[in-house]
């Protein structure tokens, strides 16, 4: 028994260890740098536009493009971006949108080790820094500020800004929550004639939404606009207003760039939304780690405002619905930090 | 009434014929030959250096778990509560590493110890089956997770020094593999050297046979479970190290992972038979094909119901059911 156990051992570690000592197949050197994409899923429309994105920068490359789904694994992250690194003998670039935040950490770490160029978008913890690491070319998220802003002026145009709101918070703890809310107060100090009588954090949620709108019409009937921080909570809002009466009197607006606000900004009753296109994170940020491979962008010379940045996403009124709905046919992604909003420090 | 099913063979059982006499593990060995094969021929780059150390470093982590698992297993029980040891352990590493530096080790192993014993003393004590008792404990522990830490917790960068213990490389290794192998052989001493290893297998083969020859089945249960926690808190200080975060759904995977990697290794569900060494080779299965799979281009969506269709047919092969009366 013991015997039989003993030789079994020997042979299971002969066949991985064998293998340490082969060389590797020199033939990927020669093909054409693959474009990945690691992402969380492609049952999510906004995840899947990713993968719409990176097929439409391989496309005008002539690149093959590989999408990686880790159905919210950090760790299959992980293990499917090293395996492609292993697969393409480390002829890739990667677009990355961590499953979480402290993610990076380790991508950047074999990244780097690997010499594979990648940007990454939305989340990284504050205290990681793009520039301490070689190849992680430039860390994206959209600007929380600016939308807000946006929206808010959209909205104070539409009653001649003359007059009283109510506004809906996102989850407290969540910076981007945070940062609309700061566009908010920044246009509120604009003009000085729009007062903002009463706010309340209702979590990004329809329901909450709807239930604080309801409470809060009760108080303040006379108001003439409601500011959301996402296209949820200004759904709700809404239909707050439908039960009294009064959409399409008191307009709402949000931020994601939903169907529905979308159908609502048509039908005169939303203002504005703020879209985060996903087929353009996917193919910006794709861009500019094949800048970074291909010599076109040298990143120890690059500044740190281009390393980590905030980028405007696309703002969406009444004039450009239409437009919008139909889909963008093209982007450009020669211009590589044309979204630039404001630096992230 | 019976005769008419005894009659007819399933061919699975004529095919087994053939190949009796074989150890279940003997199957296991030639699927991880054959997969290697599969992968090697076609992938230029599977069996290169890096992707060998990048298998490697994967299935140290699910080694760990898996030998703990394997002992619960062996009782005839199952732990369905190693993914919410992960957790846990994973989010008071990350937690305790900035007070505690190299401490938080210790620390984070002796909470997942902790909670396997007390799986082991409600399932033994209370007579509650391994199934409910691990199924209601993987909720209570990923919801202490949860209060600890609703988000993912990061290693502060100050704390990076201390992660190398895992994530470093010792004369050209990384740590993790080593660890690994330091892991197997601490399972494999505890199941052929010791008397409580032994006991396990006698449990599980026969527990009133067992009881009847004088074995305190409460403790041998109770040190099973304790074991399967040490292999989780093992699992999740790595894999935490590695990502350098801990967060509460962390661990979830590998509540099916080590389960899939103890069966396809041969060891019976019903306990008593197979062990440590199976599960060694069904880690290195499931290793090899997860990333292989994602080497040879395989559909992401369809690897899960491949890895499924796998662990059905390894049970088909490997497991030995003659001694069983009953398929329940």
């Amino acid at each position: 028994m013991k015997k039989r156990g003993l030789l079994i051992i020997a042979l299971a570690m002969l066949v991985l260890v064998t293998p340490l000592f082969a060389q590797g197949g020199k033939e990927a050197a020669a093909s054409p740098t693959t474009l990945s994409i690691a992402i969380r899923t492609l049952t999510n429309p906004y995840q899947a536009n990713y993968k719409v994105g990176a097929d439409m920068l391989g496309k005008l490359e002539g690149l093959p493009v590989v999408t990686l789904t880790c159905e919210g694994s950090s760790e299959k992250q992980l293990n499917d971006v090293r395996a492609l690194v292993a697969k393409t003998n480390g002829n890739v670039v990667f677009m990355i949108d961590p499953n979480e935040s402290p993610n990076v950490i380790p991508l950047a770490r074999e990244l780097d080790a690997a010499g594979v160029y990648w940007v990454s978008w939305w989340n990284k913890p504050e205290d990681v820094k793009v520039w301490n690491y070689k190849n992680w070319v430039s860390h994206i998220s959209f600007d929380g500020i600016s939308a807000g802003e946006f929206t808010a002026e959209t909205l104070f145009k539409s009653f001649g800004y003359e007059g009283k709101i109510i506004a809906l918070q996102g989850l407290l703890s969540n910076s981007i929550a945070q940062d609309r809310f700061v566009g908010l107060q920044n246009i509120l100090k604009k003009h000085p004639k729009v007062q903002m009588v009463a706010f309340e954090a209702a979590d990004w949620d329809r329901t909450i939404a709807y239930e604080k709108t309801r409470n809060m019409l009760v108080a303040h009937p006379d108001i003439k606009g409601i500011w959301a921080a996402n296209d949820n909570m200004a759904l709700g809002a809404l239909e707050a207003l439908r039960a009294v009466g009064r959409a399409g009197q008191v307009l709402v607006t949000g931020v994601d760039g939903t169907t529905e606000i979308y159908e609502a900004i048509k039908k005169g009753e939303a203002a504005a939304t703020v879209y985060n296109d996903s087929t353009y994170q996917a193919g910006i940020g794709l861009a500019i780690a094949l800048a970074a491979k291909n010599g076109e962008l040298d990143v120890a010379k690059m500044p740190k405002e281009q390393r980590q940045f905030f980028a405007e996403a696309t703002n969406v009124d009444i004039n450009n619905v239409d437009e919008i709905m139909k889909g963008a046919s093209s982007y450009d992604f020669e211009n590589l930090f044309a979204s630039f909003s404001r630096p992230m420090n | 009434m019976q005769k008419d099913g005894i009659g007819k063979q399933p061919a699975i059982r004529r095919i087994k014929g053939k190949l009796a006499g074989l150890p279940a593990i003997s199957y296991a060995l030639g699927m991880l030959v054959l997969f290697i094969a599969i992968f090697a021929v076609g992938s230029a780059t599977f069996l290169t250096r890096y992707n060998m150390l990048t298998i490697g470093n994967s299935a140290a982590i699910l080694l760990a778990v898996a030998m703990g698992q394997v002992f619960a297993i062996l009782t005839g029980g199952i732990d369905l509560s190693v993914g919410g040891i992960m957790s846990l352990v994973s989010v008071v590493l990350m937690k305790t590493l900035e007070p505690l530096g190299f401490w938080a080790y210790p620390l984070s192993l002796a909470v997942g110890i902790a909670a396997g014993f007390l799986n082991g003393l409600v399932n033994s004590r209370l007579r509650i089956p391994s199934f409910i008792t691990t199924l209601g404990s993987n909720g209570i522990f990923m919801s202490i997770a949860y209060m600890i830490s609703i988000k993912p917790l990061s290693a502060p960068s100050s704390s990076f020094g201390v992660l190398d213990i895992v994530n470093g490389t010792t004369l050209g290794i990384r740590n993790i593999m080593l660890l690994g192998v330091l892991v197997f052989v601490l399972f494999f001493v505890i199941q052929r050297y010791t008397i409580t290893g032994r006991n396990i297998m006698l449990l599980g083969s026969n527990e009133k046979m067992s009881w009847l020859s004088g074995v305190d089945i409460f403790k041998v249960r109770t040190i099973a479970f304790t074991l399967s926690g040490l292999g989780a808190a093992l699992a999740g200080v790595m894999l935490a190290s590695n990502l350098y975060s801990g967060y509460p759904t962390l661990g979830t995977v590998y509540i099916l992972n080590s389960i899939a990697s103890v069966v396809i290794g041969g060891t019976a569900m019903t306990g008593g038979a197979g062990g440590v060494l199976n599960t060694l080779v069904g880690v290195m299965v499931m290793s090899v094909i997860n990333n292989g799979m994602n080497i040879i281009g395989i559909d992401v969506y369809a690897q899960q119901s491949f890895l499924g269709v796998l662990v059905i047919i390894a049970v088909a092969i490997s497991f030995d059911r003659s001694k069983l009366s009953v398929i329940k």
